[in-house]
């Protein structure tokens, strides 16, 4: 009536149906994991803004807003860009390796507009005139709420409560637009 | 090696009971060695169950339950969330599998007396379970907020505004509107997602430990605990895990490869799972030309829908008259442990009426069902008639027949 | 007993359901099981949506992008040919510029085939005929007053009412019957995408899911046996 018991055959059966119920739970955790990522909604919402940049004179800042973050846009004025060299001993991190603008392009500065102190919005003072927060101010950005200073490519003076320079978003330049964001 | 195990096991024995319920409920509980195919339902509920939960959880972070909302947010999940279209698919073929499942596990009750003395609590639980699961269907399928979601809601809801004296006000109430709103959907969700849920899991842990206290039966209503072995283990009895454990396995395989064939292939269920006005957004202007219940309700709205005369000296219209033969065609199954007087447990030994009564029930239960899915007219109102008579008459001659019949002598092993 | 119930459930049976239209006004329609699996076939029935439903009918809830990728469509062609609006990117979606509530009470589109089956709209888009009665001069056999004008007679021709349920063609259109009923497959099989474009991947997956279970019922059926051997 009853059959001797083979412990190996009884073993390999525990250890195949083991496996193959780890299987079905990996692949029914599959669909459910894959449903946080972003749906095509975020996608849509996420996806690259367009700019047009003729609409931008030399020395006019435009906001954008991407990804629920402002993006500051500054057209460097010829000034602006022989006074950034004389800042470098002046800077945290110069950024020497990022370029001039600390962008692909010659005339544009692209960054995201976010104090890298605890994240308020900077303002955009281009003025070259002696300031109450720098008595030899050459134009960049100063964060109202705790004094940080920035110059007009984002980087961050020393001695201020902001670590770092102000984050470059991804971005492109295809002729007179400026994609932020990955290209599509 | 076997050392740390060991004394990690008694660590944690001293501080929680681990290895005692293991053993009571699982490695040491006997349960009778033969049994057939129905006696599966238990645990493919369970497993039922889980998936809803699980997949319901998912759904809740994409949908959103406002009148405004609702409807798109389904879409939104059907196609633009990953994989969203497969949990929506696995929810709502689940509900109809839980049904399905339900309906079978009762009828093993039935056949098989599982609800006799003393394991009348564990049916009284599982009654309560059917209930709940009722109320569960209803509230989810009102989420989606479709035509028909809204238009049976409105159906249902007008049942209690029914009730003499109380109903309109009753109705208003349970609204939080004066008509059927966003305001319902809210709360509805509330109740779908934690209130019902969290009761049925309640109802299943003392269902469970109400059966484990008294031990499962068998299709023969042998009682295995009278001739035990040397152990003290019953002869007719294994221990639940690996025996039991293991032969659910195959059935779960089972399971599922139907489930998914309808996930893949036929979601919808031929307009049966979710009815074809749902893919439209409820239009309160707008009533559907054929409001019909999801076929699990099918059985009940058909009895509601027979009860075509009031009893007007009373002042009870036909309206609620229906709405309380609907009821105690529910609550009726509560009692079924006192109306049988039987001394025989399983039908496979009670007597010829008990059979032709089970025989009755069934058939009066499918063909209400299918009644219940279609338009009504005189002749399919006849029918559900004689079917609702039929439906009834088991239970109500219950204390008669059982205690009258001839029945037949039961083994004393299997 | 058993005649007893086959009877029960025998009576029950529709041979007394009559009085119920199965095809909106038309006592049935045509069968038509629409599939989605067929690329080029959504392709023409896009073609068709895009030359004369898209007037009127928006799809609101089918983004460009995901019909760009289910129906293999090339970027410029997208951009150049298809999205005709303004200001539209490929992740918004097929609203065609038209408003949210159309004015002439156009419904959309995008679950239709779900809402009324694919038989009933592949039947509707064919019995279109002309009746003077009609303030549009059109009437639909299967949607008895609809206020929708014969948009493709161009394709189909004209037809005319010749007895109840019955139609005869008056004129001829640029496509033969045979043609017409082909691009009306097309165009239903489209709009049945567009209803349920997972449709697409399920429909091709289902198999392999289902094969997995089998052989997981395979495998822990011979486990079970192991141990049921122990308690026979």
């Amino acid at each position: 009536m009853s059959e001797k018991v083979d412990p190996k055959r009884r073993k390999a059966l525990l250890i195949t149906s083991g496996v193959m119920g780890a299987v079905t739970v990996a692949g029914f955790a599959v669909p459910f994991l894959s449903a946080w990522n972003p749906s095509e909604k975020a996608k849509a919402m996420g996806a690259s803004v367009k700019f047009d940049l003729t609409k931008l004179d030399p020395g006019a800042m435009a906001i954008v807003e991407w990804r629920r973050t402002p993006i500051f846009i500054v057209h460097q004025t010829e000034q602006a860009k022989q006074n950034l060299p004389k800042l470098n001993d002046k800077m945290v991190d110069p950024a020497l390796g990022e370029g001039l603008l600390r962008s692909n392009n010659d005339k544009f500065t692209v960054l995201k507009g976010v104090c890298t102190h605890l994240s308020c919005a900077p303002k955009y003072h281009p003025e070259i005139e002696p300031k109450a927060w720098d008595q030899e101010w050459l134009g960049g950005f100063f964060c109202p709420c705790h004094g940080s200073k920035f110059d007009l490519a984002g980087r961050v003076y020393k001695g201020v409560p902001a670590p770092v320079n102000l984050e470059v978003p991804p971005h492109t330049f295809e002729g007179d637009t400026l994609i932020i964001g990955d290209a599509v | 090696m076997s050392n740390k195990k060991n004394s990690f096991m008694s660590w944690l024995d001293r501080r929680l009971p681990v290895t005692e319920n293991l053993e009571r409920h699982l490695t040491k509980h006997p349960v009778p060695k033969k049994v057939n195919f129905f006696y599966i339902f238990g645990a493919l509920l369970m497993v039922v169950f889980m998936i809803q939960v699980v997949t319901g959880i998912w759904l809740m972070m994409f949908y959103t339950n406002t009148e405004e909302g609702a409807f798109a947010s389904v879409e939104y999940i059907m196609r633009d969330v990953d994989y969203g279209w497969l949990m929506r698919y696995m929810h709502s073929t689940g509900a109809s599998a839980f049904f399905l499942l339900m309906y079978f596990h009762m009828f093993r009750g039935l056949l098989y007396g599982s609800y006799q003395k003393p394991k009348e609590l564990v049916w009284l639980f599982g009654c309560f379970l059917l209930f709940l699961l009722m109320a569960e269907g209803f509230l989810g399928y009102v989420l989606p907020w479709g035509q028909m979601s809204y238009w049976a809601a409105n159906v249902i809801l007008s049942l209690f505004g029914a009730i003499p004296f109380i109903g309109p006000d009753l109705q208003v109430w349970i609204q939080g509107d004066y008509v059927l709103s966003g305001i319902t959907l809210s709360r509805f969700f509330a109740l779908h997602v934690v209130v019902v849920p969290l009761l049925m899991i309640a109802l299943v842990v003392f269902h469970i430990f109400a059966l484990h206290e008294v031990g499962a039966g068998n299709p023969e209503g042998v009682d295995i605990e009278k001739h035990r072995d040397k152990k003290g283990m019953p002869l007719d009895g294994a221990p639940f895990h690996p025996y039991k454990t293991f032969s659910a396995l195959p059935a779960i395989g089972i399971f599922f490869i139907v489930f998914f064939a309808i996930v893949f292939f036929a979601p919808t269920g031929g307009g049966y799972f979710i009815e074809k006005p749902n893919f439209e957004e409820a239009d309160f202007l707008k009533t559907p030309e054929h409001i019909a219940p999801v076929w699990y309700y099918a059985p009940f709205y058909s009895i509601l829908r027979a009860v075509t005369f009031g009893i007007p000296f009373l002042g009870i219209t036909s309206k609620f008259l229906g709405f309380i033969i609907f009821a105690a065609s529910i609550a009726i199954l509560f009692i079924v442990p006192w109306l049988d007087r039987s001394n025989v447990q399983s039908i496979r030994y009670k007597g010829v009426y008990s059979k032709i009564a089970m025989v009755l029930f069934a058939a009066s239960f499918v063909t209400l069902g299918y009644l219940g899915t279609k338009p009504v007219n005189e002749m399919r109102t006849l029918i559900a008639q004689i079917c609702t008579v039929f439906y009834f008459a088991p239970f109500i001659l219950m204390p008669i027949y059982t205690k009258y019949e001839k029945t037949k002598k039961v083994p004393e092993r299997l | 007993m058993r005649f007893f119930i086959a009877l029960l459930i025998f009576i029950a049976l529709d041979f007394f359901g009559a009085g119920e239209n199965k095809c909106g006004s038309l006592e049935k329609c045509d069968d038509y099981s629409a599939t989605v699996q067929d690329t080029y076939s959504l392709q023409r029935g896009l073609g068709i949506y895009m030359n004369y439903c898209s007037s009127c009918h928006t799809l609101k809830m089918q983004r460009w992008n995901r019909l760009q990728r289910d129906l293999d469509i090339p970027e410029t062609i997208l951009l150049e040919d298809l999205i005709t609006t303004p200001d539209t990117k490929a992740s918004d979606f097929m609203s065609f510029g038209l408003p949210d509530v159309s004015p002439i009470g156009a419904p959309d589109l995008t679950l239709r085939t779900r809402v009324r089956g694919e038989d009933w709209i592949y039947t509707y888009l064919r019995t279109f005929y002309s009746d003077p009665n009609q303030p549009s001069g059109t009437n639909n056999l299967v949607y008895e007053g609809t206020s929708m004008p014969n948009v493709l007679a161009g394709l189909q021709g004209t037809q005319e009412l010749v007895g109840k349920g019955k139609l005869k063609q008056t004129t001829q259109g640029t496509q033969t019957k045979e043609e017409f009923d082909e691009s009306m497959r097309d165009l239903v099989n489209f709009l049945a995408y567009v209803a349920e474009p997972a449709r697409v991947t399920r429909e091709k997956n289902g198999f392999y899911i289902i094969l997995f279970f089998i052989v997981f019922t395979a495998v822990m059926w011979l486990l079970y046996r192991e141990y049921a051997k122990e308690i026979k």
